[in-house]
């Protein structure tokens, strides 16, 4: 598989992936702790936190094709964009508010890891 | 009676149990990569025929299995945190990654840290401490 197209599907898949998760997390009733099995059974047969683990498991199988082919001070930087796509997911899928603050928060962090992977 | 002016929820305890959690997923997501990045450096001197066969050399690796399973862990207190927060506070706060995967590449594996990849580290690091202002806990 060409490498920057593993790349840019690892970058969706994983964004949708977070997504997906937030959705069924959401919907679960109950207290989230990690001790309440009540709790991991109901995510267990919930179908976005499969939508989740899919999306995950290809994302990550891409990433690593596209690693094992790309200089990672290219890819990394690119990776930094999922942190956008899941903003402009979230807060056009699941309505989250997502502050001018927020927004600069993840500018910031964006450049801070296109500054350490080409440095 | 006053009594009914007292806040109806409870969040002040679970705030600090789900930073907790978090710095959990993210240590482990950290320490995760930097096995599979183990198991890859011995695996690179052997380029697989097809992405098919590639992905399973890489699969069987013990470092990737091992990195895996770390990774694994580390996604169970990561679905908790997700439970409790915005996913668009909490998924940019993982960049703390590049800085534990930066850090410990320095202290495990040798590499250097140039000046330019500190800088980077000190912006990544600012911008996740802008991000504390912005937990998205207003939602009732």
């Amino acid at each position: 598989m060409n490498p920057h197209l593993a790349l840019w599907l690892s970058i969706g898949l994983g964004g949708i992936a977070q997504i997906a998760l937030k959705s069924g997390v959401g919907a679960a009733i109950g207290v989230p702790q990690p001790t309440n099995l009540t709790w991991w059974l109901q995510l267990a047969k919930s179908f976005p936190v499969w939508l989740y683990v899919a999306c995950f498991a290809s994302a990550t199988g891409l990433w690593l094709i596209a690693i094992s082919k790309l200089n990672i001070s290219y890819a990394f930087p690119l990776l930094s964009s999922n942190f956008v796509l899941v903003a402009v997911l979230a807060r056009f899928i699941l309505g989250e508010v997502v502050s001018v603050r927020r927004w600069a928060s993840i500018f910031v962090i964006c450049v801070g890891i296109i500054v350490l992977a080409t440095s | 009676m006053i009594a009914s002016t007292a806040p109806p929820r409870a969040a002040a305890k679970p705030a600090f149990a789900i930073d907790f959690v978090l710095i959990g997923a993210i240590g482990l997501a950290a320490a995760g990569h930097l096995l599979i990045k183990y198991g890859l450096n011995s695996a690179a001197s052997q380029p697989p025929a097809a992405a098919v066969a590639g992905v399973w050399g890489y699969l069987t690796n013990p470092g990737v299995i091992g990195g895996l399973l770390v990774y694994g862990v580390g996604t169970l207190l990561w679905i908790v945190s997700v439970s409790k927060r915005d996913i668009s506070y909490l998924y940019p706060v993982t960049a703390l990654n590049y800085v534990l995967i930066a850090v410990c590449g320095k202290f495990l594996f040798g590499e250097e840290i140039s000046l330019g990849r500190w800088l980077g580290i000190a912006i990544v690091i600012l911008g996740v401490g802008m991000m504390r202002g912005s937990t998205g806990e207003r939602k009732q």
